[in-house]
C-alpha cells in the first residue's frame, strides 16, 4: 500500500509541476509587460524592480525563472490585482469559501438524492420506476446548466417571486466572516435577528445549490444504479438472500459499501466538471465566489488575477482528487483487510 | 426486495417533505423584529467607485457613491427652484468687477469621526482653502496624491482662473479670480467641488499615508464610510452629527450589481430598495409591479460617437461628414433606448437655454454617404474600430448594442466596423492611449450651465486632462467658450454658444446621437428620493415609510 | 434471413456491427435520438440554404417580434426577432454550424490525436508507458473552461480559442480509453497467438486490436460530442467565444438575458436547441451502450 501512496504522491507532484509549467508558459505569451503580469505592480520603483528580479529570477535562465515563479507562488505571493491593487492572496481567501460552500452543499444534495434514487432504480430494474428514473436523469443530464439557472430565475424568482435570485445574503444583515460559510457564520455571530438572517441566507442558497447539484445527481444515480445492479447479481449477495438475511441489512451492510467505491471514484473524476459548473452558476446568480472573480478578471484583462485563479482552481482539483484517491485506497485496504485477513 | 424499494421510496419522499416544511417556515409571516430593514436601505449600484473622492473623476458611478453621501459643497443647486442655495457657505457676495467672491461659512459643521480619525475642531475656512488649493496648486502636499489629475477642474482650467484663495477669518473665505467667469458659482455647486478636512490631511501626512485621503475618506456629509468590499458592496452608516439633520436611514448599503437585469431582479425580490439605471426594456415590467415606482426625469445628457480626430482618415472633414450621414439615429433611439430618448442635433439638449434651435441636422442618407466616401478616395469603404464599454450609463443604456447597430448601418456604405469592448475600468485606462478610431461616450451635466456641456469634453484644456476623447483642440472654439463665460447677460452668452454649436456642426468632430431620459426605480416603501436632473444620487433625505409587514 | 437458393440452410450469424445495429434499432428512444442528430447534421451542412435571412441582418422595423404563434407575431419571423431586429430562426440555423458543427469537428480531431497517442502508449511498455500515463492524468485535471481562459487571456476571445481549449480538454479521455483498451487487448490470448504466428507490431495492431477497441471508442465519441456541445455553448455564454455578427447558441442565450423581461423567447429558443442536440446525442449514446451490453450478454 505504501508503494501505491508513494506513486500517488509522485503523480501529485508531477501534475502540480505541469500545471505550474502551463501557467508559466502562459505568462510568457501574455501581452503587456511581463513584470506587471507577474506581480501586479504597474510602475515599479527601482527598489521594487530589484526585489522582483530576485524573486522571479528574471535575469536567470528560463528554468531558473520557472523555479522562481514556483517558489513565489507556493510561498503565497500571488502579486497584486491590477484592478484593486490588493494582494491577490487576500482576495482568494475572501472568495474561495463561497465557492467551496456551494460545491459542498451541492455534492451533499447530489449524494443524498442520487444514491437512494439509484438504489431504487436498481431494485425496480426494467420496470416503470426504473425507466422513469433513468429517463429523467437522461433529460436532466442534457440540460445546460446556464439555461436551467436562467429558467429558474425567470420563473421562481421573477414571475412568482418565491426565491431571491442573486447574492448570498440581503446586505442589511452584517455578518462577520469567520469561516466564510454564511450559515455557520450567522450562527456564530451576535446579530439581533439571527433567525431572520439564517432564513434569508438559506433562501439565497436554494436556487444556486440545486442548479449546481442537478448534473452530479444524474451521474450519481447512474453510477449507483449500475454498481448496485452488478452487486445484486454477485454470488455473495445471492447467498445472503438465500440465507434469509433481511433485505435492509443486505443493502446497507453488503451491497451498498461495495457499490460506493465506483461512486466515490466518479466523484473525484467529476471534480473538474463541478468546478466549471460552479463558476458558471456563480456568474448566473452573482454568487461572490472564485468564479465571478475570475470571470470579471478576464473581462478586465487583470492578468495576475487570471493566472492566480487558474493555479488555485486547477490546484484545488488536483489536491482534492489525490486526497480522495488516498481515502479510497485506505478504505479499500481496510475492508480487504477485514474480510480476507492480511493483504 | 419489495420492502426495500418501498423503504428507499419513503426516504426520497421524506427528504422532499422535509424541504417543503422548511420552505413553509420561510413563507410564514415573520414576527421577529424588522428593525434591520426599517433603518436600513440597499441601493443597487451599477458599478464600483474607482476612488472615494469626486475631485479625481468625472465618472457617474463614483459621483453617485460618494459626492452627496460623504461630502458637501460650498453651494448647492436646487433644480426645482432653478437657483443656487447655501450649503457649507451661509451666504456670499460678488464684487462689482466680478472677480472676487467672498463666502461666509457655517460654524456648526463637524467632520466625520471614523475608526482611524477623530476631528478636534469644527469645519472652517482652512478646510475650503485646503480642498481647492490641492487642485490648483502644484506644490500642495496632496496635489500629486492619487494621480494628480482633476479632470473636471482641469477641463475648466480652474488653476488659471483662480488667482488666490484668501482665508480672511475662520468663517470667511475669499476667491480672487483672474477674469470674470459667470459659471464660477455653478461650478462650485457641481458634485466635484467637495470640501475635505485639512486636519485629516495633516494627520495622514504625519503617518506618511497621504493616499488614504481618497481611499478612507473623511467629509462633512450625511453618511460615514464603514467598509468597502470591492465590486461587491459599500457600507455607510449615518452621521448623527450632520449639520443638515441626521439622516433617517441608519445603514446605507450599495450593492454593486453591474447587470441591469440583476438589479431589477433584486429590487423585485426585495434584496434592493432603490435601483440605478433600469434599462428601457425593463420599464414595462417595473410599471406592472405595484410595489415599485418608476421615476422619470428629462435628461441633461448626451450620448455621442466620438472620432479620434488625429487618426487618419478621421482627420479629414469629408470622411467625418460622410459617416455622420450614415447613422440612423431614429433606429438607434428605438432599438437601444426603446424610445425613451430624443435624437440629438448637438451636444446641448433642447432643454438648455443656450440650445441653437435653427441648427440643421445631418440627415440619414446612406447613398450620399457612400458617394462622399467614393469622392474622397474610398469607393470600397475602409475598416475602422469602434470602442464601446459594456456598462450602463445615464446617457446610454447599452453602448455595445448601439455599437452593433452602428456596425450594421455602416456596413451598408461599405465601412467594416470592428467593435471593441473592455470592462469599464480597463476601458477608461485604455482610452488614454488614443489607439481607437472612434468611441461611444457621453456626458451628463453637473449643473444647468451650458458651459458644462462644452468645456469638460471639447476644450483644449480637457485634452490635457484626458476628458476630451475626440482628440480635437481648436483655440477658436475655446475662445468662444471663454467669451461666453466672460459675459453676464444670458442673451450675450447665447450668441457665443450659438457660434460654438455652429462650429461643432461644421467641423463634426463627434456625432451627437441622443439625449436620454433619466430613470430611477424605488420600492414604494422608500420616501424622500427625488431624481435630480443632474448630479449624483443623494440619500440624505430618504426614509422608510413603515408598513405593518414587509 | 436464409438464402433460399441454397440447398443447405446456412446459419447466418450477423457480424458484430449488424448485431449492434439490430439491438440499437430496437429501442425507439435511441432511434429518435439518431434522427434528431441527423437533422442537426443536415442543418449545419446546409445552413445558408435553409436560413430565411442572411446572418446578422438587422430588420430595423421589426424589433423584438414575438414568435409567430403569438398574436403579435409574424410568420416571416418564425421564432421572433431580438432587440436589433435579427431573425432568431436564421441565427439559430447559422449557430448550428458554430455550436454543433464545431463540436463535431473538435471531437473528431481530439479523437484522432487521442487515439494515436493512446495507441502508442498502450503498445509500449515500462517507463514510456508510465510517463505517458502520468502526463495523461495531469492533463485530466484541467477543465476546458480554465484552458479557454488561458487562451482568451493570451489572444482575446474568439472561436479558435474556444475550439482549441475544448479540443485539448477532450483529448485525454480518448487517450485514456484507447490506452486502456489497447493494453487490455494486448494481454489477451489471441494476440499472443498472433505474435507466435510471427506478426510484427503493426500487423498485430491493424488486424487484431483495432477492430476490438472500436466498441469502447464509440461510446467515448458520443460522450465527447455531448460534452463538447455543452462546453462550447458554456464558453459562448460566458462571452469567451464568437463575437458578433457571427452567432452561437450559448452567446445568443447570454445576449437574450438582457431582454428576459421583454422577450423571453430570446432565452428559451437557443437553450432549447442546445438541450435538444445534447439530448439526442445522449439518447444515441444510451442506446449504443445498451446495444453493446446486449451483444455481450
Amino acid at each position: 500500500m505504501w508503494f501505491y501512496v508513494a506513486r500517488r504522491f509522485n503523480l501529485f507532484v508531477l501534475t502540480l509541476g505541469i500545471l505550474f509549467l502551463l501557467v508559466f508558459l502562459m505568462h510568457k505569451a501574455l501581452p503587456g509587460d511581463p513584470l506587471t503580469n507577474l506581480s501586479g505592480i504597474t510602475s515599479p520603483t527601482f527598489n521594487q524592480l530589484e526585489l522582483l528580479d530576485e524573486q522571479y529570477q528574471l535575469s536567470g535562465s528560463v528554468f531558473n525563472q520557472y523555479l522562481g515563479f514556483v517558489t513565489e507562488r507556493l510561498s503565497g505571493n500571488f502579486g497584486l490585482s491590477l484592478t484593486s491593487a490588493q494582494p491577490i492572496l487576500d482576495e482568494i481567501i475572501q472568495r474561495l469559501p463561497a465557492t467551496i460552500e456551494l460545491c459542498i452543499y451541492a455534492m451533499i444534495i447530489a449524494l443524498s438524492v442520487g444514491i437512494p434514487l439509484g438504489v431504487l432504480a436498481s431494485f425496480r430494474y426494467k420496470k416503470v420506476t426504473d425507466w422513469l428514473i433513468v429517463s429523467m436523469s437522461l433529460i436532466c443530464y442534457s440540460i445546460p446548466i446556464f439555461w436551467l439557472g436562467v429558467i429558474g430565475i425567470m420563473f421562481l424568482g421573477l414571475e412568482f417571486q418565491l426565491l431571491p435570485v442573486a447574492g448570498r445574503l440581503n446586505l442589511l444583515f452584517q455578518v462577520e466572516p469567520v469561516t466564510g460559510f454564511t450559515l455557520i457564520d450567522i450562527m456564530l455571530s451576535d446579530l439581533t435577528s439571527k433567525s431572520q438572517a439564517f432564513k434569508d441566507a438559506f433562501f439565497h442558497l436554494i436556487m444556486p445549490t440545486i442548479t449546481l447539484a442537478l448534473f452530479p445527481v444524474t451521474v450519481v444515480i447512474r453510477i449507483t444504479r449500475t454498481a448496485m445492479l452488478e452487486e445484486l447479481n454477485t454470488n455473495h449477495i445471492k447467498a445472503a438472500e438465500a440465507r434469509g438475511i433481511s433485505p435492509l441489512i443486505i443493502v446497507l451492510h453488503h451491497a451498498l459499501p461495495n457499490a460506493m467505491k465506483p461512486v466515490l471514484a466518479q466523484v473525484s473524476l467529476q471534480l473538474s466538471t463541478l468546478l466549471t459548473s460552479a463558476m458558471v452558476t456563480e456568474v448566473i446568480f452573482s454568487w461572490p465566489g472564485i468564479g465571478t472573480w475570475l470571470m470579471s478578471a478576464i473581462y478586465q484583462r487583470d492578468f495576475p488575477v487570471i493566472s492566480a485563479g487558474i493555479l488555485i482552481c486547477a490546484g484545488l482539483i488536483i489536491i482534492i482528487s489525490i486526497v480522495s484517491d488516498l481515502i479510497a485506497i485506505a478504505a479499500t485496504t481496510k475492508r480487504r483487510g477485514m474480510h480476507h485477513g492480511k493483504n | 426486495m419489495k420492502k426495500l424499494s418501498k423503504l428507499s421510496a419513503k426516504l426520497v419522499l421524506k427528504t422532499a417533505l422535509f424541504s417543503a416544511v422548511l420552505f413553509q417556515l420561510g413563507c410564514s409571516p415573520s414576527t421577529n423584529d424588522n428593525t434591520q430593514r426599517e433603518e436600513g436601505l440597499v441601493y443597487c449600484s451599477e458599478g464600483d467607485p474607482s476612488v472615494f473622492n469626486p475631485q479625481l473623476t468625472t465618472i457617474g458611478t463614483t459621483i453617485d457613491a460618494t459626492s452627496n453621501q460623504l461630502y458637501n459643497r460650498l453651494v448647492e443647486y436646487n433644480p426645482r427652484l432653478g437657483k443656487l442655495e447655501p450649503a457649507l457657505a451661509k451666504s456670499w457676495t460678488i464684487a462689482n468687477d466680478g472677480r472676487t467672491y467672498t463666502f461666509s461659512l457655517r460654524d456648526d459643521v463637524v467632520f466625520h469621526q471614523t475608526k482611524f480619525f477623530k476631528p478636534s475642531r469644527k469645519f472652517n475656512a482652512n478646510d475650503v482653502a485646503f480642498s481647492f488649493n490641492r487642485i490648483i496648486n502644484p506644490t500642495h502636499p496632496f496635489h500629486d496624491v492619487s494621480g494628480g489629475n482633476y479632470p473636471f477642474f482641469n477641463s475648466i482650467d480652474l488653476a488659471n482662473l483662480i488667482d488666490k484663495i484668501e482665508v480672511v477669518n475662520p468663517q470667511t473665505i475669499t476667491f480672487h479670480l483672474n477674469t470674470r467667469d459667470s459659471s464660477f458659482l455653478a461650478n462650485l455647486a457641481t458634485d466635484f467641488a467637495v470640501i475635505l478636512s485639512q486636519e485629516y490631511g495633516d494627520y495622514l501626512l504625519s503617518v506618511n499615508q497621504p493616499q488614504l485621503i481618497d481611499i478612507k475618506p473623511v467629509g462633512t456629509g450625511p453618511f460615514i464610510l464603514e467598509s468597502h468590499y470591492k465590486d461587491n458592496y459599500i457600507r455607510y452608516k449615518s452621521n448623527v452629527h450632520y449639520w443638515g439633520g441626521a439622516p433617517q436611514i441608519k445603514h446605507l448599503v450599495y450593492d454593486i450589481t453591474p447587470k441591469s437585469t440583476n438589479r431589477i431582479a433584486k429590487i423585485m425580490t426585495g434584496d434592493c430598495d432603490v435601483s440605478a439605471l433600469p434599462q428601457s426594456s425593463e420599464l414595462d415590467v417595473i410599471r406592472r409591479n405595484i410595489d415599485l415606482e418608476l421615476q422619470i426625469q428629462t435628461g441633461l445628457n448626451v450620448a455621442y460617437w466620438a472620432f479620434n480626430n488625429e487618426s487618419p482618415p478621421f482627420d479629414r472633414l469629408v470622411i467625418r461628414q460622410a459617416l455622420a450621414h450614415a447613422i440612423n439615429k431614429r433606429a438607434i433611439v428605438k432599438a437601444v433606448y426603446y424610445g425613451s430618448a430624443t435624437m440629438a442635433k448637438t451636444v446641448l439638449p433642447p432643454l438648455s437655454w443656450a440650445y441653437h434651435r435653427q441648427l440643421p441636422l445631418y440627415e440619414y442618407n446612406p447613398r450620399k454617404a457612400r458617394k462622399m466616401l467614393a469622392d474622397a478616395g474610398f469607393p470600397n469603404g475602409f475598416e475602422m474600430t469602434l470602442w464601446a464599454a459594456p456598462a450602463q450609463r445615464i446617457y446610454n443604456p447599452n453602448a455595445v448594442k448601439m455599437a452593433e447597430l452602428i456596425q450594421g448601418q455602416l456596413a451598408e456604405i461599405g465601412v467594416k466596423v470592428k467593435v471593441i469592448s473592455y470592462g469599464w475600468g480597463v476601458f477608461i485606462n485604455k482610452l488614454n492611449e488614443y489607439q481607437y478610431d472612434s468611441v461611444l461616450l457621453g456626458w451628463t451635466a453637473d449643473n444647468a450651465d451650458p458651459d458644462n456641456f462644452f468645456r469638460p469634453i471639447l476644450s483644449c484644456a480637457a485634452l490635457m486632462s484626458g476628458n476630451n476623447r475626440v482628440n480635437w483642440c481648436k483655440p477658436q472654439f475655446d475662445q468662444l467658450l471663454n467669451a461666453a463665460s466672460g459675459q453676464t447677460k444670458q442673451s450675450q452668452r447665447m450668441e457665443f454658444y450659438r457660434k460654438a454649436q455652429q462650429m461643432l456642426y461644421d467641423e463634426v468632430p463627434l456625432v451627437p446621437i441622443a439625449h436620454a431620459l433619466r430613470f430611477q426605480v424605488r420600492d414604494r416603501s422608500v420616501g424622500g428620493m427625488s431624481l435630480n436632473p443632474y448630479g449624483g444620487i443623494s440619500f440624505a433625505k430618504s426614509y422608510r415609510i413603515s408598513k405593518g409587514n414587509k | 434471413m436464409a438464402r433460399t437458393s441454397h440447398i443447405y440452410q446456412d446459419e447466418i450469424i450477423p457480424s458484430p456491427q449488424q448485431q449492434i445495429w439490430r439491438n440499437f434499432s430496437k429501442s425507439p428512444v435511441a432511434m429518435l435520438g439518431l434522427w434528431v442528430f441527423a437533422v442537426f447534421i443536415f442543418i449545419s451542412i446546409f445552413a445558408p440554404l435553409l436560413a430565411p435571412y442572411p446572418l446578422g441582418y438587422q430588420h430595423t422595423s421589426a424589433l423584438l417580434m414575438p414568435p409567430s404563434w403569438h398574436p403579435e407575431g409574424h410568420v416571416a419571423f418564425f421564432f421572433g426577432t431580438d432587440d436589433l431586429g435579427r431573425d432568431i430562426l436564421s441565427n439559430l440555423i447559422y449557430g448550428t454550424r458554430t455550436t454543433f458543427g464545431a463540436s463535431l469537428l473538435v471531437t473528431f480531431i481530439a479523437l484522432f490525436f487521442g487515439c494515436v497517442i493512446g495507441i502508442f502508449s498502450g503498445m509500449s511498455h515500462g517507463l514510456k508507458s508510465s510517463v505517458l500515463n502520468h502526463i495523461l492524468d495531469a492533463t485530466l485535471a484541467i477543465p476546458s473552461l480554465l484552458l479557454a481562459i488561458v487562451f482568451v487571456a493570451i489572444s482575446g476571445p474568439g472561436m479558435t480559442n474556444v475550439m482549441l481549449a475544448v479540443g485539448i480538454s477532450l483529448t485525454p479521455q480518448f487517450m485514456r480509453a484507447t490506452h486502456n483498451a489497447v493494453h487490455h487487448e494486448l494481454s489477451k490470448e489471441y494476440v499472443t497467438a498472433t505474435k507466435l504466428d510471427g506478426a510484427n507490431k503493426s500487423q498485430i495492431f491493424i488486424n487484431s486490436i483495432l477492430p476490438n477497441i472500436l466498441d469502447a471508442l464509440v461510446i467515448q465519441i458520443t460522450l465527447a460530442i455531448s460534452v463538447a456541445i455543452i462546453d462550447i455553448a458554456t464558453l459562448g455564454f460566458l462571452k469567451l467565444g464568437v463575437q458578433s455578427p457571427r452567432s452561437e447558441w450559448g452567446a445568443m442565450l447570454s445576449e437574450g438575458l438582457d431582454l428576459i423581461f421583454l422577450a423571453p423567447w430570446n432565452v428559451a429558443f437557443p437553450g432549447l436547441m442546445i438541450f435538444t442536440s445534447v439530448l439526442s446525442i445522449n439518447m444515441i449514446g444510451n442506446g449504443l451502450q445498451r446495444a453493446l451490453k446486449e451483444r455481450i450478454d
